[in-house]
């Protein structure tokens, strides 16, 4: 395994959140097994992922936004000095998915782990995004007296990385 | 002093630090009430920012970096005010600047009655507390539901903040609980840190799903594509600026660098010097208006997003113009100088801290926003440690800053207190009392001297006075090479500085210098008296300062030109020719010139040890079962000598455990001040409590205060190191 990619699974799972490491072609049988005990689950995945289920909600309705409390986004780049992701809040209900629901599911390509915050400012597509979000493990606060996890957003947040598969 | 209940105060009515009063009760209502929750969280985030800055490699380069951004960026603030304008409009979107708080309040409240807002969700923006704001709106029947957990704690409490970044750091989880039970008049337990989260956070939710504006603050904002940072860790400000289909953002003009790229300085400096974390939960970066598709989920019938940038200038462009206090417009209110400040850590920002600025960049900002310096008077409180210099993301030189506040208080007051008159010209009180030392050192423990300095200058009886030398150290040196004949086989010209401190009341330590460095085969001689000025500059009395200094960077300098190193005993003496004569001397060549050859005693040795010049050997019948603590000097961890201790005596393997407080808490006469003895005592029994538990048999410290301070905990004799030095080699 790369070490870029080591690294970033080490910082990930430091914040709490969980990793799998999957080829291309092993991306819905993962997707599907995360969703298993999900009766509903909100999708911001769009055309870009062939992964099909019943239980994706690709056009929520108000109700679906409050109620359902599971999401699957796709990411743009990930950190691994940080173990984070960043994602389009621009892109169909990612941002609202991923603020109302309590797990939060994320597809990030291998090939687009950076390795230190600064780095994804070489791009220039930052530019056109008119909202993004660099998530870096669970909502969290500790105003409370101790660290307590998922307040106004995803108590959970699972990272599947995809590496290409081999040829 | 202690009739009073302290702990019935209010926060809210010792805010004015206008008023004197305020300022003491302030200090007595904190440590009887909120001085633990306050260290125990202050103290969290001050280890975690160490941890998380030493995984920054360039952390060094970063701050430079982010220092000439801000300089740059204030320097052509007009500028980029403009281009943020048009940046902003350019996408359908709006920017008032606001002269004040009031032009401000009134652009929102008409927002406001134009959307026929009822609730308005609120992400934590202190500036918005500078203006006031929620008290505007909450006249004109609006609800606001601030939603950072801290602020939503304040508005229960109706407290100001105490801390910039976690506002409600004073609220320990038993008064919060407490505070939740009598306002929502629950019978829920809410025992945990978990219960009390998920109660405020479903109270919370509804208010999301039905706001018709959300309004934010703006960690920075890069001019030239219109676009806002916000860090956060809880997700209310992302929910805050998404859900509502109004989103207003206030701003202090002061917010605005010039690219977006840039950008990436600041996120990683942000995170680990505020919260000690690499990032935080969610780094947001806005381009508003923003695209997220509208859902109106209150049902209410907005067809398109609204989006206002509110900049605030109220006293901003002035602070800009003045040479002292613009220093203060490069915070990016990160909390790292209070959380490290050991004053700050025992009191936090309900004394240490204004109406809604705290700790030690707070003064400037009360000052230079309220337009009246007295408001700041909580400036006081900084002791000139210097702790949170080197821990500044953006190199800010906070301790002039308020140094600079309390000389203009003294102005404005037209007060230069018989106290602080006293303190500042201890040197002259010294030079009359060491030529009696014996009758001076008793008149000065008699009840009645003890009594007349606590009326008249305020100086707290419970303290002991340090003692003058029986003999000053220009004296005893003077005494003592008549019977010196060794002969140095080498040019070595080395002067001892014989500072106030040690010439008076230490000259025991001075000559141990003498001692060690003969013995080592350095030519070492002591210096003429003269008076550093070091006192002066303590009280602010900083006119009196520079003119001392120039005074004194002469002498300095004519040693220098001859060829001599100069140590100095002093720490804080030490720092104020390292350090504070960047701003006190007029020249910038002759600062670098006495910069470079002023040395801490034990630096010294070290340096000429790593050249080969001396030898350090421990006597062999020494008793190798020796315990040491050292307490590092607090100024002397600024200026990068933190270390200078362990690594000598590491070279003669011997062990030194050093203690991790910031600072004694006596900083010279602060702790001799009654009105700041028990915050002194306060810091000072933190540092007391860490010695004991480690159980030395022997324990150096390099300042005076330091060591008078431990002495009055530990009740045992503390030495410099350098007579520690004296006792492994001779």
């Amino acid at each position: 395994m790369q070490e870029i990619i080591k690294e970033f699974i080490k910082n990930a799972e430091l914040t709490t959140a969980t990793t799998e490491l999957v080829k291309n072609s092993e991306v819905s049988s993962a997707l599907k097994k995360q969703i298993q005990n999900e009766k509903q689950v909100l999708s911001a995945l769009g055309k870009k992922c062939d992964f099909e289920s019943e239980k994706l909600i690709t056009n929520p309705s108000n109700e679906d936004l409050k109620s359902i409390k599971t999401c699957i986004t796709h990411s743009l780049y990930g950190i691994a000095s940080t173990g984070s992701i960043l994602i389009d809040n621009d892109h169909g209900f990612t941002s609202y998915s991923t603020m109302l629901t309590s797990k939060h599911i994320v597809l990030l390509a291998a090939n687009n782990i950076y390795a230190k915050p600064r780095d994804i400012f070489k791009n220039d597509e930052l530019l056109n995004m008119s909202s993004i979000s660099i998530i870096t493990g669970p909502s969290a606060t500790a105003d409370m007296g101790s660290l307590v996890r998922g307040v106004h957003g995803p108590e959970h947040l699972h990272i599947i990385i995809i590496v290409e598969d081999e040829k | 002093m202690k009739n009073k209940n302290y702990s019935n105060i209010l926060p809210k009515d010792i805010a004015d630090k206008s008023i004197k009063q305020n300022l003491f009760d302030a200090i007595q209502m904190a440590l009887s009430v909120e001085s633990a929750s306050v260290k125990r969280n202050t103290k969290v985030f001050n280890t975690n920012r160490y941890i998380a800055v030493s995984k920054l490699n360039d952390y060094e380069e970063l701050k430079d970096k982010a220092r000439f951004l801000k300089e740059e960026a204030i320097k052509n603030l007009p500028d980029l005010i403009q281009n943020t304008r048009r940046s902003i409009e350019a996408r359908g979107g709006h920017v008032f600047v606001a002269k004040n708080g009031n032009e401000a309040n009134e652009y929102i409240k008409n927002i406001c009655e134009r959307k026929l807002a009822k609730l308005i969700v609120k992400a934590k923006s202190i500036t918005s507390e500078e203006i006031g704001l929620n008290e505007v709106l909450e006249k004109e029947g609006i609800e606001i539901a601030e939603t950072d957990l801290a602020e939503f704690i304040l508005q229960i409490s109706k407290e100001q903040p105490s801390h910039n970044v976690a506002p409600a750091i004073h609220q320990s989880r038993e008064r919060i609980s407490q505070l939740f039970k009598d306002h929502f008049n629950t019978d829920l337990p809410l025992e945990t840190g978990e219960d009390l989260t998920k109660f405020a956070r479903d109270i919370l939710r509804s208010k999301f799903l039905s706001a018709d504006i959300g309004i934010s603050g703006a960690n920075l904002i890069a001019a030239d594509t219109g676009s806002i940072l916000l860090v956060e860790s809880e997700g209310n400000i992302r929910l805050t600026t998404h859900l509502p289909p109004t989103h207003i953002a206030i701003a202090g003009v002061e917010k605005i660098i010039s690219n977006f790229d840039d950008l990436s300085v600041f996120i990683e400096l942000l995170a680990a010097s505020g919260t000690g974390q690499s990032l935080t939960s969610y780094t947001n970066i806005l381009s508003p208006p923003i695209k997220a598709p509208l859902i109106n989920l209150n049902e209410r019938n907005d067809q398109k997003r609204e989006f206002h940038l509110v900049l605030i200038d109220n006293g901003r462009m002035h602070m800009r113009e003045d040479p002292i206090l613009k220093e203060a417009l490069y915070c990016i209110r990160c909390s790292a100088c209070m959380n490290v400040c050991a004053n700050f850590q025992s009191v936090g920002g309900h004394a240490f801290g204004g109406e809604c600025y705290t700790g030690g960049i707070g003064g400037a900002w009360a000052a230079g926003t309220s337009g009246n310096v007295v408001d700041a008077r909580f400036a006081e409180l900084c002791t000139g440690c210097c702790r949170c210099v080197p821990n500044c993301p953006i190199k800010i030189n906070i301790p002039r800053l308020n140094t600079e506040i309390k000389q203009r208080i003294i102005k404005q007051e037209n007060s230069s207190k018989f106290q602080k008159r006293f303190f500042g010209h201890f040197s002259k009180l010294a030079k009359v009392a060491s030529l009696t030392p014996k009758f001076s050192n008793f008149i000065t423990n008699l009840p009645f001297t003890r009594y007349m300095m606590d009326e008249l200058i305020g100086f707290e009886r419970k303290r002991t006075i340090p003692k003058f030398s029986e003999i000053t150290l220009v004296d005893a040196y003077n005494q003592h090479i008549k019977t010196f004949d060794k002969k140095f086989s080498n040019n070595d010209k080395v002067l001892l500085f014989a500072d106030v401190f040690t010439n008076y009341n230490n000259a025991e330590i001075g000559m141990s210098v003498v001692r060690v460095f003969h013995q080592l085969g350095i030519n070492l001689i002591v210096g003429e008296t003269i008076d550093d000025g070091r006192a002066l500059l303590s009280q602010g009395l900083v006119e009196d300062a520079k003119i001392k200094a120039i005074n004194v960077s002469k002498y300095l300098k004519e040693k220098i030109d001859n060829g001599y190193d100069i140590i100095v005993c002093e720490p804080s003496v030490l720092t104020m020719f390292r350090y504070e004569y960047e701003t006190l001397l007029p020249e910038k060549e002759l600062y670098e010139a006495i910069r470079i050859k002023c040395f801490d005693p034990i630096e010294y040795l070290n340096t000429r040890y790593e050249r080969n010049q001396i030898d350090l050997i421990r006597k062999s019948d020494l008793n190798s079962d020796d315990k040491i603590v050292y307490h590092g000097h607090c100024q002397l961890k600024s200026i990068g000598l933190g270390k200078e201790v362990s690594k000598l005596f590491g070279k003669m393997s011997v062990e030194i455990i050093e203690t991790t407080a910031e600072c004694c808490g006596m900083a010279g006469s602060f702790g001799y001040k009654k009105e700041y003895y028990d915050l002194s005592k306060n810091v000072g029994q933190y540092l007391g409590e860490e010695i004991k538990e480690i159980n030395p048999n022997i324990i150096i410290a390099s300042g005076t205060s330091c060591r008078e301070q431990i002495t009055d905990e530990i009740k045992e004799k503390i030495y410099h190191p350098i007579e520690l030095l004296e006792k492994y080699i001779s």
